[in-house]
């Protein structure tokens, strides 16, 4: 049905506009076909995936801290705000100076628009585990190590899950914007280009690359989630993951 | 032994403990009544370690092994009846006897059917049947419940009541038992404490010297303690409904 009405609008208006599905797809072969599709994907995915891993490191340490430290929330809470509002093309500019015309500015792009989501999601993690299911394990005198494990862990993954997923729609949109400016390698590049020679059948293909990345490692996610955490049974009792 | 002197606790602004003063002995069964809300539940979150009082002396035996059966029954919901049991275990015996020792329990219970049950799937009976289980199985000198029959119907009740002595008599413990039901505690206990309403103090203290086993619903003695309970609590709710007309009278003028 979209597909078709993009095929209708396309002749309307004439490939420079809006290019078909079928020259779309062409553009895409081409690239395929002189390798900078593997080349130039693999180089996003690189920095992309950098970004994420450097904001999920950081982001959910400190999510947990400021759920259990509500003087520490308070006093962070600005700080993410002020960091959810800048708008991306500042933080662009501020990159390329900090950083030079290099591959670290989309990483950094990434890094600094997934890192609020991630440390949000964390924080509500803790603050929606059951204080009486904590309360029964300190009752019945349950070891640390396994309160964290079979008491907290449960009821935070669906909530760490929830910020990697948003973290990780944001991710490629991110990292394709870092390298538009900046970079002369990756799909933001290749995006770059094909606006330079107004081909915009590339842009399209490219932008399809991009989508075809976010559905891709939201089920990757999904698919690891499953797996890593379905001994917790979090699945069958909380029906948390999907 | 452990005991109670002049203990106040104030929760959310509010004096909920208002000076309650009781002793007990080592291995009997006590059963708390009194009006809702009158920190019954406090009293035994402080007799849990989980409260400490505002003020007054709470003295409680040396080796603190307590288990207690909430009245949210505060299962995890990740894990099975069979796995709720074994996770209070886990840390105090080897992962075999945990299971032999779980299923013991559940069989009393009646629950080995439903052993691979999550709590989602269970009624909340069941689910406080489980609680019951778990505090059972949790090696103990001192047991808390609260509200352990709160949502079951009244042959079960029956049924279980007998359970719980049969599980009594075979290893005697300290067992304090709050309860709003005044046949329960008076097929069950060895001193019933009744509270009286916020700010609550001991308003009475009935011993029954009849054994529990001897009890039952039908005998003439236990009527007349559940008729004695009731006359204190009467008393007791009279006064609360007098202060509320009161009240009324004043919010009118």
């Amino acid at each position: 049905m979209l597909v078709l009405a993009w095929q209708v609008l396309a002749g309307f208006y004439g490939p420079v506009i809006l290019p078909s599905p079928a020259e779309t797809l062409g553009a895409l072969a081409g690239l395929a076909a002189g390798g900078d599709l593997w080349s130039m994907t693999s180089v996003t995915v690189g920095r992309g995936l950098a970004g994420f891993l450097l904001a999920a490191a950081l982001g959910v340490p400190l999510g947990l801290l400021l759920g259990f430290n509500t003087g520490l929330e308070k006093a962070f809470r600005p700080l993410l705000v002020a960091l959810q509002t800048t708008p991306l093309v500042s933080w662009l500019l501020l990159a390329i100076i900090w950083l030079g015309l290099n591959g670290s500015v989309p990483v950094f792009i990434v890094a600094v628009t997934t890192f609020p989501l991630i440390v949000i999601n964390s924080y509500h993690g803790v603050k929606s585990i059951d204080p009486g299911l904590v309360e029964m394990a300190r009752v019945f005198k349950i070891k640390k190590s396994r309160v964290i494990t079979e008491v907290y862990l449960p009821q935070l993954v669906p909530f760490l899950l929830a910020g990697f997923s948003a973290a990780l729609g944001t991710t490629w949109k991110a990292v394709a914007m870092g390298e538009l400016f900046s970079a002369r390698s990756g799909v933001g590049a290749g995006l770059s280009v094909a606006r330079m020679n107004l081909e915009t059948a590339q842009i399209l293909a490219w932008t399809l690359v991009l989508v075809v990345l976010g559905l891709f490692s939201d089920r990757l996610l999904f698919y690891l989630a499953r797996r890593r955490f379905n001994f917790m049974g979090v699945e069958k009792g909380r029906g948390g993951l999907h | 032994m452990i005991s109670f002197k002049k203990v106040w606790k104030k929760l959310g602004g509010e004096t909920v403990l208002g000076g309650i003063s009781f002793s007990l002995a080592a291995d009997g069964v006590y059963c708390i009544t009194g009006p809702s809300g009158c920190g019954k539940t406090t009293t035994l979150r402080i007799l849990a370690g989980l409260e400490q009082p505002d003020s007054g002396e709470v003295i409680l035996p040396q080796d603190r092994q307590v288990s207690f059966s909430f009245q949210e029954p505060g299962l995890l919901p990740w894990k099975t009846a069979e796995e709720n049991i074994t996770f209070v275990l886990r840390d105090l015996m080897s992962p075999g006897r945990c299971l032999k020792t779980a299923g013991e329990y559940l069989n009393l219970m009646g629950l080995w059917k439903y052993k691979d049950y999550y709590p989602a799937a269970m009624s909340g009976g069941m689910r406080q049947r489980v609680g019951l289980c778990r505090a059972f199985a949790y090696p103990h000198r001192l047991l808390l419940l609260d509200e352990p029959f709160k949502s079951l119907d009244l042959p079960l009740k029956l049924t279980l009541l007998k359970d719980v002595l049969k599980i009594w008599s075979l290893a005697p413990r300290t067992v304090v038992w709050v309860t709003h039901d005044i046949a329960e505690a008076a097929l069950m206990a060895h001193r019933v404490l009744v509270f009286s309403a916020k700010p609550a103090v001991v308003k009475s203290q009935l011993a029954i010297d009849l054994p529990p086993r001897e009890r039952n619903l039908g005998d003439s003695r236990v009527a007349r303690l559940i008729s004695d309970i009731l006359e204190i609590m009467e008393g007791e709710a009279k006064l609360e409904k007098g202060m509320g007309e009161s009240d009324e009278k004043y919010q009118r003028d």
